[in-house]
């Protein structure tokens, strides 16, 4: 799943995969703003056909698969 | 490939003026309603170069806006243009106002309009463009007697077109709204001659507005990339 995760940051951000780790934070590492942020996760949500509850903040790839995951279980 | 344009509450009056103007502008228009638009309504677009589409559901229903934005995509692939036209009046003095005819009013004129900028946005941002046109009202900058539920509802609706056009911009999606004034449609034609002259002298071009004044409005504020949160006053000079 991470790496599906991480194909999806890649392509929506136009970044690099290489450069994506899990701790790796979005608007500090990948310049991403928060409408950035929305569109990833809208993504994931199509792509895994789950919904992320996104009251808390999403910093890093690590927290986002966190939520994924917490999303998946429910 | 043409344009996609979606114009909610267009089987008549403005809405179908608008719809009728871009279509003769070569954009693939798409009609909405909350029922069926028949067919003498579509014989208007029949020299369209390209067919009109329609899509009935009611945009003041949270998930109903989601299908309408989500049947245009699944046909037509994208939305350029998104005019919420939509609304509804249920006049009355505040003290007889029932309760749910200022709901009525919030829920098609606010909600509605908040419903489908909510759901187009997800489809927006990845075409990284987009023109958002919300219709509000004369009557939401000056207020009047007997609507203060459809002012406040129109008022809503410059508030929700300058957050949205802020939230919006640095995807090149442009926001804006127009504030028609009084316009010659059927709601105008029920008029008595003596109502509209005391119209008209408020007006200081001493005339309604036609619909297709509003239709090059819309034109103008597709065209225009660099206009946004603003609100376009259409309304002979009734207020400045």
């Amino acid at each position: 799943m991470k790496e599906t995760v991480i194909d999806i940051i890649a392509d929506q951000l136009d970044v690099d995969k290489a450069d994506i780790q899990g701790s790796t934070n979005f608007m500090e590492d990948l310049d991403a703003d928060s409408l950035d942020i929305f569109q990833v996760l809208s993504e994931i949500e199509d792509e895994l056909d789950i919904v992320i509850e996104t009251d808390e903040n999403v910093q890093t790839v690590d927290q986002l698969v966190a939520h994924i995951e917490k999303a998946q279980n429910n | 490939m043409a344009e996609v344009a979606l114009i909610t509450g267009s089987s008549r009056g403005i809405g179908l003026e608008i719809a009728k103007d871009l279509a003769d502008k070569g954009y693939q228009v798409v009609l909405n309603s909350r029922s069926t638009i028949g067919d003498d309504v579509l014989a208007a677009f029949d020299g369209a170069a390209e067919p009109v589409a329609q899509v009935t559901g009611n945009v003041s229903d949270f998930d109903g806006a989601k299908a309408i934005i989500d049947e245009v995509i699944e046909r037509f692939g994208r939305i350029d243009i998104l005019i919420n036209n939509a609304g509804i009046t249920r006049d009355g003095l505040v003290m007889r106002m029932k309760e749910e005819d200022y709901d009525a009013v919030m829920d098609t004129n606010l909600k509605g309009t908040f419903n489908m900028c909510r759901h187009i946005t997800k489809p927006m941002l990845k075409q990284r463009a987009g023109t958002i046109i919300n219709m509000s009202s004369v009557v939401g900058l000056m207020g009047n007697a007997g609507q203060v539920n459809y002012a406040a509802s129109k008022a809503g609706v410059l508030g929700l077109t300058k957050a949205l056009a802020r939230e919006l911009g640095s995807r090149h999606i442009t926001v804006n709204a127009i504030a028609p004034g009084y316009i010659e449609t059927e709601m105008t034609d029920v008029l008595s001659d003596k109502v509209k002259k005391a119209m008209y002298d408020q007006i200081p071009l001493k005339r309604f507005g036609s619909t297709k004044e509003v239709a090059q409005t819309v034109e103008f504020l597709i065209q225009n990339k660099y206009v946004t949160g603003q609100v376009i006053e259409v309304n002979g000079g009734l207020n400045m």
